[in-house]
């Protein structure tokens, strides 16, 4: 029988598929870990994936390279929809030299940038092993001329979405590429990020350590470096569909709409009657949020700070919330850092901003002056400083000191609209404090100290009273827990997606971090 | 007659005491840690005193001197099954309303329980109350495997470890020896046959003073979790009338042989024909209302006759219909039935025919993190098993409680599972049977249909289908039924909130603070949750909570001492849940 052209091709696709390579999918079966293919049939609506590079194989060049063979060179690329929104994608292949880069892999995951930029699409990155095929890497002829796809991906940030799921071994390579993502997934026993796995760390320092230890999705969610951390394969790619789902396709793009549905709890009850009790703010987030819409982000990481993307009446929006569970709600840098990120990310894709506030300060102590809290808070500043998209903020309980300010408090940032609880105690810093660091020697040389004290902690205490602070219009009305829903909702409805920026002429401002 | 009585105890079964005190016209003292300051046993005492812990027997004691009370109660739990607290209670001079000091402490050491049940003619398990490993070995090959090692002064699981075989014995005896020693102070250990698939009966005891003893029938407490019951019912369901005469003979032989006195109940391990003796425990139970509803007595009004010297008069002898017991307990039923305190912020409860309601807690009452979460206990009488069942089932549904997740639905589960609808189930049922199914969160209604999503960490996550650009509205594919398909396995697992840090065995402090409590002792076991230790820094207290479940090996840290970050507060041991019910 004669080949025909045609023949030829298919013969030659199907090569590339997982059915003509069943011994090397059934060992990556075995990991636990489906196959690259396998991953993007489920991300993908079906039907949708048009593969690009499919026929590649790898450059085999240099001396002992002949026997080489690399389907699709170790990365599927393609473009598809994922719930009806156009994607770029590329899917690592862990079983063609373990997910490693030839010279034309390289070449397909730069385009792969090139088209999200050109087409406006968000990149999605499922990552698994890889970093420079070592094979093609020893030779200065290849590896001198650099890689240009970090530039394309710095590129693309905060124009498109630029998602990153870790699916498998991630130390090197993966992590560099994951870093510049704005979403970062981790499967719970199989990924792993870093720098450097340890093998190397013990090659270069002695130290002893395993690669979950070092670098895997329970540590990496903890840092912070990861967003989420997830059991299954599965929701880890389900986790890119909700985040994308918030996010216009690029930045200058209407924000995804979604019916709107009412929560199923309210925020009534979720204060405690002590001031001194500490609440769940998930609770007020959920009763406020459209039900079935709250995406924690980072929950893991700092977790004094929540940052969730929500919907009020169909529409996303980023919550910035103090979680009085953990270190009463202070900012430290972690929580700095976190905020910062998050700020940024949606003011890229013009998602607003809303603040909960219930802040005793910036903690204090060497371990914030340690971990650079002085510029870490700096940086939070700056991104709400430079944001453009619509900010309100509902204080809650504490609004204290340059923290209240940081969360967006009051005339701060302008917010286009600025609430307060009943509950709400705006001011310097708490009462019991000021007066024993302000009125010290005062106090020490009353007749009675502690009567002293007592007189004056009573007499500030009558100036801290959110009605003072409407008053004063330092906010715009104080409301009850069951009407800021819908004062947010009505305020989200009129703002402008953007703010038109009246800066002066720049480049760009220089973060404090 | 007593005129005032210290209750040693907090929530329902203080509240029970309570009300009965009232109802007697007896005055009454409460006690009260801090976290408990406002609670209903304290408000409806006419007298409270605050103390550091319901286990002080000192600080208890004094306060009821101090206060003129001339009887304590111990409720359950606690020092309800302390022989010293009751002794000490009797040489001060007042009455303790339970048994003598003697058969608590008999009844609490299970090798002399055993031999004691033994001499009375109540059958007893094969054991041999040894830890030489040839005996231990010699009784299961005589009587089979496995063999199940259990601390003799143990309780709730602790100190217990199956042996499946031979070669299992020795590591099982070390294992249970090391952790008897290190939970009760004594590391003596026996070994009996385990029972694969046995049914839990305990008969109810009454005695007096002057050598009376009454049986009130019996009850099947089979709907557990580790050891924990979650649904109870009177008279246990299809037992043979002659084992039934059989097993209420037996526990009236040993309350007699043990000079019983008040309210007692002799538990039982039911498989095929025959019963055995498990323990008996010296105090009101929990589970005590089915009882009180299908035999008409008022087990505490007795308690409180019986330490006043008087005695027992006539009781019937037969029950009268049928009641179960669910008990509603801040435990959340999806999530591991990982415990979780908070604001009770509504609690309600149809009142139908029938129905009674037992509890410490009023809307806006707080469930502390330190103690047992036991809420409520709804309890249903109808004259038959099927009508009781039913009532509950009813009841239950329309029970509201808000604030915490409670046990309500997982009781649900059990009450409408033809399993248990159909007959009597074994202690091993709920958790095999009923239990997965709780774990998976109910998909809300339609919305997988209706606009897609994704579940991850087992919370439901909406994603809106954007209209694809280039392809005509008529070819747009419904995505439903494939996104129904894609939720997967790993549901329901969240992420502990905790504060400490590490493999879960060793509890740092996420932050620098100061220590501001220390809320368990060496020797105690923790629930994954519990609040262990407290550390304050910008003037708001930070529960540090355990990550796992365990034993507390060390307390690393006093009250007041200053911490890092990532100072080490406590180190854990890890507890064993093998093991029968008690």
């Amino acid at each position: 029988m004669v080949m025909t052209p045609v023949d030829e091709l298919r013969r030659r696709r199907a090569a590339a598929l997982d059915d003509a390579r069943a011994d090397a999918i059934a060992r990556q079966h075995a990991l636990g870990k489906d196959s690259a293919r396998e991953r993007i049939t489920h991300l993908l609506d079906e039907g949708t994936f048009r593969e690009f590079g499919g026929l590649v194989d790898a450059v085999r060049s240099a001396p002992g390279e002949e026997q080489l063979h690399a389907p699709a060179d170790g990365v599927v690329t393609g473009t598809g929809q994922v719930d009806g929104r156009p994607v770029v994608v590329m899917s690592f292949d862990f079983t063609v030299y373990g997910g490693s880069n030839g010279t034309i892999g390289g070449l397909k995951v730069a385009r792969c940038c090139e088209r999200a930029m050109r087409d406006g699409t968000p990149l999605v990155m499922l990552l698994d092993g890889g970093g420079h095929r070592i094979q093609e890497g020893l030779d200065s002829h290849h590896f001198a001329h650099g890689f240009t796809v970090f530039q394309q991906m710095v590129e693309l940030s905060g124009f498109v979405p630029v998602v990153a799921a870790m699916l498998g071994p991630g130390f090197a390579g993966p992590s560099n590429f994951a870093a510049l993502a704005d979403f970062v997934v981790m499967v719970r026993g199989t990924a792993t990020m870093g720098i450097a796995g340890p093998a190397l760390v013990r090659a270069a320092t002695g130290e002893r350590i395993s690669s979950e230890e070092l670098g895997g999705a329970d540590v990496q969610a903890r840092l912070g470096v990861a967003d989420l951390a997830v059991d299954t394969e599965a929701e880890a790619l389900d986790s890119l569909r909700v985040y994308l789902g918030f996010l216009p396709s690029r930045a200058d793009q209407e924000l995804p709409l979604d019916e709107p549905r009412a929560p199923v709890t309210d925020p009534g009850g979720v204060m405690p009657e002590g001031a001194a009790t500490a609440y769940d703010v998930r609770d007020v987030v959920g009763a406020l949020a459209d039900a079935d819409t709250v995406f924690e982000l980072r929950a893991e990481h700092a977790p004094n700070v929540v940052t969730a993307l929500v919907r009020l009446d169909g529409r996303p929006v980023g919550v910035v919330a103090n979680q009085p569970l953990h270190l009463g709600g202070s900012l430290d840098s972690p929580a700095c850092e976190k905020a910062a990120h998050f700020v940024s990310v949606c003011d890229a894709f013009g998602v607003p901003l809303l603040f909960l506030i219930d802040v005793p300060g910036f903690l204090v102590g060497s371990e914030s002056a340690r971990t650079q809290l002085a510029r870490r808070s700096g940086r939070l500043l700056f991104e709400l400083g430079q944001a453009t998209v619509p900010r309100f903020s509902v204080v809650l309980r504490k609004g204290y000191g340059a923290a209240y300010i940081a969360m967006c408090g009051g005339r701060s940032f302008s917010a286009d609209l600025a609430l307060a609880w009943p509950t709400a105690e705006i001011c310097a810093m708490s009462v019991d404090g000021a007066v024993d660091v302000a009125y010290r020697r005062d106090i020490a040389a009353a007749p009675d100290p502690a009567a002293r004290r007592a007189e004056l902690v009573s007499g500030f205490r009558q100036r801290v009273d959110p009605i003072l602070a409407a008053q004063g219009f330092g906010v715009d009305d104080v409301v009850e827990p069951a009407e800021t829903r819908s004062a947010l909702i009505d305020a989200l409805s009129r703002a402008p997606q953007r703010r038109t920026a009246a800066a002066v002429t720049k480049r760009h401002g220089i973060s404090p971090i | 007659m007593l005129t005032k009585l210290l209750v040693a105890n907090r929530g329902e079964i203080a509240v029970r005491v309570l009300r009965a005190c009232a109802e007697q016209g007896i005055e009454s003292v409460a006690v009260h840690t801090a976290p408990d300051a406002g609670a209903m046993h304290v408000r409806l005492a006419d007298e409270a005193v605050p103390v550091a812990d319901y286990l002080d027997r000192d600080a208890l004691l004094d306060a009821a001197l101090r206060f003129g009370a001339d009887a304590v109660h111990p409720g359950y739990g606690f020092l309800a099954e302390d022989a010293a607290f009751a002794r000490a209670v009797g040489a001060a001079g007042l009455v303790f309303v339970g048994p003598p000091a003697e058969a608590v402490a008999a009844m609490g050491d299970k090798v002399v329980a055993r031999e004691l049940a033994s001499a009375a003619g109540v059958p007893v398990l094969p054991a041999v109350t040894t830890s030489d490993p040839e005996a231990v070995r010699a009784l299961g090959a005589e009587h089979g495997w496995p063999v199940l090692i259990k601390a003799a002064h143990g309780g709730g699981g602790r100190g217990m470890r199956l042996a499946r075989g031979q070669a299992e014995v020795g590591t099982a005896l070390t294992a249970a020896t090391a952790e008897a020693r290190s939970a009760f102070g004594d590391g003596t250990v026996y070994a009996e046959r385990y029972l694969a698939g046995p049914r839990h009966v305990e008969v109810q005891v009454l005695a007096d003073a002057h050598g009376t003893v009454a049986v009130l029938g019996d009850r099947d407490c089979s709907v557990q979790r580790r050891h924990q019951k979650l649904v109870e019912e009177a008279p246990a369901p299809d037992l043979a009338d002659g084992m039934r005469a059989a097993m209420a003979a037996a526990a009236c032989r040993l309350a007699g042989a043990v000079g019983y006195r008040g309210a007692g109940t002799v538990e039982f391990l039911v498989e095929g024909d025959s019963f055995y003796f498990l323990e008996m425990n010296t105090r009101i139970q929990v589970e005590h209302p089915v009882t009180e509803l299908v035999f008409g007595v008022d087990l505490v009004h007795e308690q409180l006759r019986i330490a006043a010297g008087a005695r027992l008069g006539p009781l019937p002898s037969l029950p009268r219909g049928h009641a179960v017991e669910c008990r509603i307990v801040a435990e959340d039923p999806s999530n591991g039935f990982l415990p979780v305190a908070g604001q009770v912020r509504e609690l309600t409860v149809p009142w139908a025919p029938g129905i009674r309601f037992d509890t410490g807690y009023e809307p806006g009452d707080t469930v502390p993190p330190q103690y047992d979460g036991l809420i409520a206990k709804l309890v249903a009488w109808g004259p038959s098993r099927s009508a009781a069942l039913h009532r509950a089932r009813t009841a239950l549904a329309a029970v509201v409680v808000t604030g915490v997740p409670t046990t309500a639905p997982a009781a649900a589960a059990v009450l409408a599972h033809p399993g248990f609808t159909s007959g009597p189930v074994t202690t091993g049922w709920f958790e095999d049977v009923v239990a997965p199914t709780l774990a998976e969160e109910p998909e809300p209604a339609g919305a997988a249909r209706e606009a897609g999503g994704a579940w991850i960490a087992g919370r439901f996550h909406r994603v809106p289908q954007q209209p694809r650009p280039g392809v005509e509205p008529g070819r747009l594919r419904d995505p439903a039924p494939q996104r129904g398909a894609r939720s997967g396995p790993g549901r329901g697992r969240a992420a502990p909130r905790t504060a400490g840090t590490g493999d879960g065995r060793l509890i740092s402090s996420a932050m620098q603070g100061v220590v501001s409590g220390i809320e368990v002792a060496v020797g105690e076991r923790v629930t994954a949750g519990r609040i262990v230790a407290r550390v304050e820094a910008m003037k708001l207290e930070n529960p540090v909570h355990a990550a796992t479940e365990g034993v507390v090996e060390a307390v690393c840290v006093r009250l007041g001492q200053a911490v890092a970050a990532g100072e080490i507060l406590l180190v854990l041991a890890a507890a064993t849940v093998d093991g029968t019910a008690s």
